[in-house]
């Protein structure tokens, strides 16, 4: 129990330190640009947690990035490197977005539920395409590349046969009203999106840590062969972890169209994708530790254009912090994330 | 047709600048995930240097520069620290897009239309060969890389680097230098592949200048099967799906526009599907050494 709390410490150090530094590095872009770093930084990052809307704000944004990063979290730790979130999430968009116009005389009870399980399906689906090509292609390339495709499918879709045509835009029509996710609080923009991405985090800690389940698919990603020796099917539990975390990244598409774009438009993805790797990435590859990291991104996002009204530095410097808060982590956490050399099996799994 | 050849020929050459860059990278055993945002600092380099000080070529040096700054990046954290590839790569390619967002605001404010700047000029040559001395390097680097790869001891070595990395450390070479060599050889020009966009052809620089087309090279070095031959094939056949998506209303093609942009990565995917020949560097994403 001594080294378990000490390496908790001392990962959960690291990341501090990475972050710290990101700061520092960050703060000096800042006074380049002639600006008070520390009003900056202020505006960039703490900010959005003084008024209790904006807090609902960065809950709202978070949201997206907690789901996308519990999928990312169990992927990675398996060895599985899924980087196709933002395609799959993607999927489950538009899934979500059709089911949600086509069916929308259903009542709210069975349309809802409906859209985000038709979505975590349509994520989960994407995902596994990746994982039947494990042989021929590192899922890593091939997530890649399938969520360009995905991405133009979409445009192709909004500019095409799913354009409103009262719009020029590239959006679709509205999703039925009875497929909007419930708000939890009234005028905040809060749905129960919110809750349920939590929910799912604290799930996803107890079955990492309390259930066959999670610690085999840890165990392969510690070391593939043991577990195949100790009679863990790789093949099954690759294809299991896979499908989730794919399923995770769907979710989150579906939970945005039903819960705050109503309808599926271009901007809808917003790199989502990415930022989930980093919240992961920030909370150390553990559920709870991505709720944090996801908010910290968030709020970012949301304090990057404050900071830029008011202190003139470019709001690009909130994704600059978020590069090196990525880089950080990488550069200091001692995670084992690279292929095992000489592991015919792994290839054929 | 002649003019097709000519625009064909121009519009590859960040392509297989790029390309082949990545492909050097990934045959020494790396799979180096930051050649989108390398592009598109390279591009915003070139830009921002002629800019100021009305020397493209200056501006083609110093995007080289740094793509190269960039690899080392990449190298300090996969190489030396033996990082995971994946999240560095995608860092790397983060912080130069977002650099290059911040860098560019800070210095040009927020401009009316793309800013003029001094670009390259093309050759005073007739027809297909009134193209740009970067069009000719990088058809001559396609000859050269392949050369290279075949029948020196540098080539052979950086095969070997991402083939079997411990055969190689066995025999006294030292895997991490060659390593660091590919990618700064692959940063500079993945780099210079960049500055072609915003010093070249069209020449200006915008935020959105490279849209995508660093992922289109990664496609491309999977597509031509890690051979430098096999970069111009594809990279001719992606830009004939551009040239396509043009002329898409004039040919009467049923497919809307902006599903031709999916068609290179969904080429790749169906060719990894359906061909079994693809053979990635055995030693592609492993380290070196290999840490437990």
């Amino acid at each position: 129990m001594e080294e378990r709390k000490r390496m908790v410490f001392s990962s959960i150090g690291r990341t501090l330190l990475a972050i710290g530094l990101a700061f520092l590095v960050s703060a000096s872009f800042a006074f380049a640009a002639g600006a008070n770093p520390l009003e900056a930084l202020y505006w960039l990052v703490i900010s959005p947690f003084t008024k209790q809307r904006d807090i609902i704000m960065v809950l709202v944004e978070a949201q997206p990035l907690i789901l996308v990063g519990l999928g990312v979290l169990l992927a990675f730790r398996a060895r599985y490197f899924n980087l196709g979130s933002e395609g799959q999430l993607w999927a489950g968009a538009v899934a979500a977005t059709w089911v949600g116009v086509r069916f929308g005389s259903l009542p709210s009870l069975v349309l809802v539920p409906s859209c985000l399980l038709v979505g975590a399906i349509a994520g989960g689906g994407c995902s596994l395409v990746c994982r039947m090509l494990r042989s021929r292609i590192d899922e890593a390339i091939s997530t890649l590349l399938l969520n360009r495709v995905i991405f133009y499918l979409v445009l192709t879709l909004l500019s095409g046969p799913w354009q409103d045509p009262s719009s020029k835009w590239p959006r679709s029509v509205e999703i039925a009203l009875s497929a909007r996710l419930p708000i939890v609080a009234e005028r905040t923009g809060l749905t129960w999106g919110i809750p349920l991405a939590i929910f799912l985090a604290i799930v996803f800690f107890w079955v990492l840590r309390n259930t066959t389940w999670g610690l085999e698919t840890k165990a392969l990603g510690m070391n593939a062969v043991a577990a195949k020796q100790a009679g863990i099917d790789e093949r099954r539990l690759i294809t299991q972890v896979a499908l989730v975390s794919g399923a995770m990244a769907g979710l989150a598409g579906a939970i945005e169209v039903c819960g705050k774009w109503y309808r599926l438009v271009a901007e809808l993805a917003s790199n989502y994708g990415l930022m989930g790797v980093i919240a992961t990435s920030l909370g150390n590859f553990d559920p709870l530790g991505t709720i944090l990291g996801s908010s910290l991104l968030a709020s970012m996002k949301i304090g990057a254009p404050r900071m830029q009204w008011w202190t003139q530095t470019p709001a690009a410097l909130g994704g600059v912090m978020q590069a090196l808060v990525l880089l950080g982590t990488v550069a200091f956490q001692e995670w084992r994330f690279s292929r095992r050399r000489n592991n015919q099996e792994e290839k054929d799994a | 047709m002649l003019e097709i050849m000519e625009s064909v020929l121009r519009m590859v050459t960040p392509l297989v600048l790029a390309g082949l860059g990545e492909m050097i990278i990934e045959k020494a055993g790396i799979l180096n995930l930051g050649i989108e945002g390398t592009m598109v600092f390279g591009a915003f380099i070139g830009f921002l240097v002629s800019y100021f000080t009305g020397w493209p070529l200056l501006g083609l040096l110093l995007s080289a520069t740094s793509g190269m700054l960039l690899a080392f990046l990449m190298g300090w954290l996969v190489v030396s620290q033996g990082r995971s590839q994946h999240l560095s790569g995608l860092g790397v390619t983060l912080l130069a897009t977002e650099l290059a967002a911040y860098t560019y605001r800070l210095a040009l404010g927020t401009p009316e239309g793309p800013p003029k700047i001094i670009t390259f000029s093309r050759f005073p040559l007739p027809g297909v060969f009134h193209q740009y001395g970067l069009t000719y390097l990088a058809f001559g680097l396609v000859i050269l890389t392949h050369w290279v790869l075949k029948n020196t001891a540098f080539g052979l070595r950086l095969r070997v680097a991402g083939e079997n990395p411990e055969s190689l450390d066995l025999s006294g070479v030292n895997v991490q230098r060659i390593r660091y060599t590919a990618l700064v050889i692959g940063g500079g020009l993945m780099g210079a592949g960049g500055a072609f966009w915003s010093l070249a052809s069209p020449g200006y620089y915008l935020e959105t200048i490279v849209a995508g087309r660093g992922w289109v090279c990664l496609c491309l070095v999977i597509f031509s099967n890690w051979k430098p031959l096999g970069i111009l094939g594809g990279a001719l056949l992606f830009v004939l799906f551009e040239a396509l998506q043009i002329r898409v209303k004039a040919l009467g093609i049923p497919v809307q526009q902006e599903a031709f942009n999916a068609l290179p990565f969904l080429a790749t995917l169906l060719t990894l599907v359906f061909l079994k020949r693809r053979r990635a560097p055995a030693a592609l994403l492993k380290p070196f050494p290999e840490k437990d």
